[in-house]
C-alpha cells in the first residue's frame, strides 16, 4: 500500500526530461523535479511512456532545465487519482496551479492561449470531509448531511467531483463545492482552487 | 452568516467586461467570438448570462478577458452569485 505522506522522492527512478521515451508502459505518477530539487509538476497516467510522447507541460519544464522525471508506478490504476492529488497538496507543484494564474505569472506566455485538447475538472479530493481519525467519509454520509441545507448538491456531483471527473453543471455547484471544501478543511478556497487541468486523452 | 445564505442561483456572465472591450478595443461580439474560436451564438449566451456550461468555458473567458484587458479578470469576477432574499 502506497502513502503517499510518506514516499521519498530520492529513493525513486528517474530519467532525464529529454529521456522519458524509456520509461515503461505503466500507470503510475510523474513529478518534474528541478536542480534545486523543487517538485514543478506531479501528473498521473494509465501509460506513463504514452503520456510523454506529447505532454503538455514539455517546454514549461524544458525551459526551467535541467528537469530530471522520477516516476512511482502504481499497480491499480483506480489509486492514481487520489495518490495524485494526496502527493499535489503536500508538495503544491507551480505549474499545477490554475492555467490563467500561471499566464499572469509567466509574461513569456502573455500571448499565448493554450487551452485546446485540454479538460477543466473539479477535484475535492484534497479537500474532502474526514472523520476524527483523517479517514475519508462517505459520499452517502456526506450527501446526507448537506441535503436539505443552503450547500446541497446532488449525490451524483459529489461523485464526480471527489473522483476528479465534474467538468460541467451548474455553476452553482462550483460555489456550493467552494464553499463546503473550505468549511471541511477550514481554509478559505477559491474557486480556482478546486480545478485542475489536464489532456482531454489524460488517463 | 453570509456565507451559508440559500444561493438562488449562479450565472457565468461577461456582459459588462464584453461592453468594456467595445467600449476600449471596439470589439463587436462577432469579433470577440471570432478571437475566442465560440460560436457566435455561444458568446450571446455568455452576454446575458448562462446558469450552466462546461469549466473551461468559463477558463477561456477568464483568460482572454485578462490579456485583452490587461489586468486580472479572476473567475469569481464572471460569477454573479444570488442569494435568497436578495432583489
Amino acid at each position: 500500500m502506497i502513502n503517499p505522506t510518506e514516499i521519498d522522492l530520492f529513493d525513486l527512478p528517474w530519467v532525464p526530461l529529454n529521456a522519458t521515451a524509456g520509461f515503461p508502459a505503466q500507470p503510475g505518477i510523474y513529478f518534474a523535479i528541478d536542480l534545486q530539487d523543487t517538485v514543478q509538476y506531479i501528473g498521473l497516467s494509465k501509460d506513463v511512456r504514452g503520456r510523454w510522447k506529447k505532454h503538455h507541460r514539455y517546454k514549461d519544464l524544458e525551459a526551467i532545465g535541467g528537469v530530471r522525471i522520477v516516476y512511482l508506478f502504481v499497480e491499480d490504476s483506480s489509486l492514481l487519482r487520489a495518490i495524485e492529488s494526496a502527493l499535489i497538496a503536500r508538495f503544491n507543484p507551480p505549474l499545477n496551479a490554475s492555467l490563467p494564474d500561471r499566464y499572469r505569472r509567466n509574461e513569456e506566455l502573455e500571448d499565448e492561449s493554450d487551452l485546446t485538447g485540454m479538460r477543466v475538472v473539479v477535484d475535492i479530493y484534497p479537500y474532502w470531509k474526514r472523520d476524527r481519525f483523517g479517514n475519508p467519509q462517505s459520499i452517502s454520509s456526506v450527501y446526507e448531511e448537506i441535503k436539505g441545507t443552503s450547500l446541497e448538491v446532488g449525490r451524483n456531483t459529489l461523485r464526480l467531483a471527489l473522483e476528479g471527473k465534474l467538468d460541467r453543471g451548474l455553476f452553482s455547484n462550483l460555489v456550493k463545492l467552494t464553499r463546503l471544501c473550505s468549511l471541511w478543511s477550514d481554509k478559505k478556497l477559491k474557486i480556482d482552487d478546486l480545478f485542475r487541468i489536464e489532456d482531454e486523452g489524460e488517463e | 452568516m453570509d456565507e451559508l445564505m440559500a444561493i438562488r442561483r449562479v450565472m457565468l456572465r461577461a456582459g459588462d467586461f464584453f461592453d468594456e472591450l467595445r467600449e476600449q478595443k471596439g470589439l463587436t461580439l462577432g469579433q470577440i467570438a471570432e478571437e475566442l474560436d465560440m460560436n457566435p451564438r455561444s458568446i450571446t449566451t455568455l452576454n446575458r448570462g448562462t446558469e450552466k456550461g462546461d469549466w473551461i468555458t468559463a477558463f477561456r473567458l477568464s483568460d482572454y478577458l485578462s490579456r485583452k484587458l490587461g489586468r486580472s479578470v479572476p473567475l469569481e469576477d464572471l460569477f454573479s452569485v444570488e442569494k435568497d432574499g436578495q432583489p
